[in-house]
């Protein structure tokens, strides 16, 4: 069995495996053909890998199994070097709160009767962290970290533009000083003024804070900006992967090539 | 000789939602014209007022909003969009497309059913005719088996093929202006090129011009002629696309640029517009709209709408940092 410690990962982690290291993974809703197959991925610590693919490819679906929310058919999911599958009680309770997600819908990520400041807070009294002024203090600093004046705190999501509303999602995603964070479409419902501020705002945090990084988009351009390597993937199979430059200017695969000339219309014109 | 009738021309265009008296305006002096099978794209960040203008065009304003000002003409023809004779135009002169393509079909009516009646709604083919017809439509926008297809039901359908039902009905009366508000949006990046190519193929075909609503800047870049900038309901830049994405004068068309990923090359940071584009002034406020978030503000843009001026062969732009000034400076 291995020892709960190892999910730790970050800063100071004793060990030097991958963030995430995904092998032959098979996912299946139900009966129907499965949705992931035998997909294999690697996160190097502390750096970005990007996840892009149309809808439908799976890749909320490959997102929700790293956090235990489907369980696989086939395959490993390897966080920090643990088996997330053999993992004792203490280990579950260490990774749910080590690895954190965003999700892409800031209107319905959050939940509309609480504060922005009760939301935030939120995760730290579920694992049970820090003191009521400790946390207090926390809540402060993470909101100054995500760019929100600390007079938010007191507002509700309603209340809140789209950007401002991301930004809460993020702060609240920091707030159990998570060491691996998985982004599903952060940014898509954003419009590109904000959209940019969120993307110069995950960069900055994964570099502050040494966080292991996995984002998931459709968007190339988007990716392009934020990971050092990328993986694309065409209904629940990877078929493409590796370092940034090398997948968008030299690309192999024929879907990769599609999507990049797609991804023109999406991206700054050739004058800008 | 002289230049045809533009299919399109718009000018002083206002439009406000809310109570008559007590209303807001969310268009405001909007002018732009599109020659006959040209491609115009109307560009700005959420709110900015392009699918206002769009429905005024289109006489399909939301209850609550109403046209206060300005003059739409299709083909040199002056025409009242709030008017009776408008439903006669729509389909046959105009035709519009919308973002959502769900929304805008009857989901208890076959494919097939819908495109019969909105063949027949302006012409007198018989039923049977009509059907062949929309078989016919249903190939020229590339689904396959169109014969069978056309009794399949809306939610059978992917959003892409339901966007493609769409045109096939937009496009069933030979339009000679489509308004095609947000139509990719919706749609993976690979099905958004299909759609628009196809867009663009048909609207060469019938010579149709096309008005494009869109936020994203390589779209425009791709598939129109000239661009209409819009942001707090204002405009703020016009032009041919080539002169306005090649060297945008204006600070709010600069900061769009800026402020999107490049997909060709790597860069550090991005240059973000700050703040967002929420509670912008009214259309009709006095200043520039963009001041609270432009970093060139000075007192003025506060308080002095800017004056809508030549930029450069064929661009115009408002901003204050544009006016000719004999001490030389400014942005052109
Ligand atoms: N709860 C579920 N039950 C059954 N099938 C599902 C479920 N969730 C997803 N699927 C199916 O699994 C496949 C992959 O879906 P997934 O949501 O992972 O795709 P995605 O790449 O995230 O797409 P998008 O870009 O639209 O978010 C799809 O065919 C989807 O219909
Ligand atoms: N039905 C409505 N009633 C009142 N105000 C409206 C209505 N629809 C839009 N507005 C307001 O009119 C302004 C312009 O909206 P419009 O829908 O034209 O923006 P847009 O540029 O199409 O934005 P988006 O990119 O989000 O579609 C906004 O301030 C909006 O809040
Ligand atoms: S008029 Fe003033 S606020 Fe408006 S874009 Fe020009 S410099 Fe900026
Ligand atoms: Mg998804
Ligand atoms: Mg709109």
């Amino acid at each position: 069995m291995p020892s709960s410690g190892a999910v730790t990962g970050g800063r100071g982690a004793l060990v030097t495996a991958p963030a995430l290291a995904v092998e032959g993974l098979t996912v299946g809703y139900g009966r129907a053909a499965p949705v992931l197959q035998s997909v294999t991925l690697t996160l190097p610590q502390g750096e970005t890998l990007g996840l892009v693919g149309e809808s439908g490819s799976g890749k909320t679906t490959l997102a929700r199994a790293v956090v235990g929310l489907v369980a696989p058919t086939a395959g490993s999911i390897r966080v920090f070097g643990a088996d997330i599958a053999a993992l004792d009680r203490a280990g579950r309770a260490l990774l749910r709160r080590r690895v954190q997600m965003v999700f892409q819908d800031p209107y319905t990520s959050l939940d509309p009767t609480m504060t922005v400041g009760e939301a935030v807070a939120e995760p730290l009294v579920v694992h049970g962290l820090g003191g009521r002024a400790e946390r207090a203090a926390w809540v402060d600093e993470l909101m100054r970290l995500v760019g929100l004046d600390a007079s938010i705190a007191a507002r509700f999501p309603a209340e809140l533009s789209g950007g401002q509303r991301q930004r809460v999602a993020i702060a609240r995603a920091l707030a159990p000083a998570p060491a691996l964070v998985i982004c599903d479409e952060p940014v898509s419902a954003l419009d590109v003024s904000v959209q940019a501020q969120i993307l110069n705002l995950l960069k900055r945090l994964q570099r502050e804070l040494g966080l292991s990084l996995l984002f998931v988009s459709h968007d190339l351009s988007v990716v392009r900006f934020l990971a050092q390597r990328i993986a694309v993937i065409e209904g629940g199979r990877i078929v493409e992967d590796g370092p940034r430059v090398a997948v968008l200017d030299r690309p192999q695969h024929p879907y990769t090539r599609a999507l990049i000339e797609a991804a023109r219309l999406r991206a700054r014109p050739a004058g800008g | 000789m002289t230049a045809p009738a533009p299919a399109l021309s718009v000018e002083g265009l206002r439009v406000a939602v809310g109570p008559p008296g007590r209303g807001r305006a969310v268009v405001g002096d909007v002018a732009f014209a599109i020659p006959p099978g040209g491609r115009l794209a109307i560009v700005g960040e959420s709110g900015s007022g392009k699918s206002m203008t769009a429905l005024a065009v289109a006489g399909l304003l939301p209850r609550g909003a109403r046209q206060t000002a300005g003059q739409i003409a299709l083909g040199g023809r002056i025409v009242d969009p709030a008017g009776p004779g408008m439903a006669r135009i729509r389909g046959r002169e105009i035709a519009m497309i919308f973002q959502d393509p769900m929304s805008a079909l009857n989901p208890v009516m076959t494919v097939g059913a819908q495109l019969v009646e909105a063949i027949r709604a302006h012409s007198a083919m018989s039923p049977r005719a009509a059907r062949a017809r929309a078989a016919e439509m249903l190939a020229a926008v590339q689904i396959p088996r169109p014969a069978e297809r056309l009794d399949a039901w809306p939610h059978e359908f992917s959003g892409g093929m339901r966007q493609r039902v769409m045109i096939a009905m937009a496009l069933t009366h030979r339009p000679k202006l489509l308004i095609a508000d947000e139509p990719t949006t919706a749609l993976d990046v690979t099905t958004q090129l299909q759609i628009l190519r196809l867009i663009d193929g048909l609207c060469r075909e019938e010579g149709s011009a096309l008005m494009l609503i869109t936020h994203d800047l390589g779209i425009v870049e791709g598939f129109c002629d000239s661009v209409v900038v819009l942001y707090g309901g204002r405009m703020m830049e016009a032009g041919p696309v080539a002169a306005v994405l090649g060297r945008p004068r204006h600070p709010y068309t600069r900061g769009l640029m800026a402020t999107i990923p490049p997909l060709d090359r790597d860069v550090d940071w991005l240059d973000p517009i700050p703040g967002e584009p929420v509670a912008t002034p009214a259309a009709d406020a006095p200043g520039c709209p963009f001041a609270p978030r432009c970093g060139l503000a000075e007192a003025r843009c506060r308080t002095v709408t800017p004056a809508w001026r030549p930029a450069g062969s064929k661009v115009a732009a408002s901003c204050h940092l544009l006016a000719p000034s004999p001490a030389g400076g400014g942005l052109s």
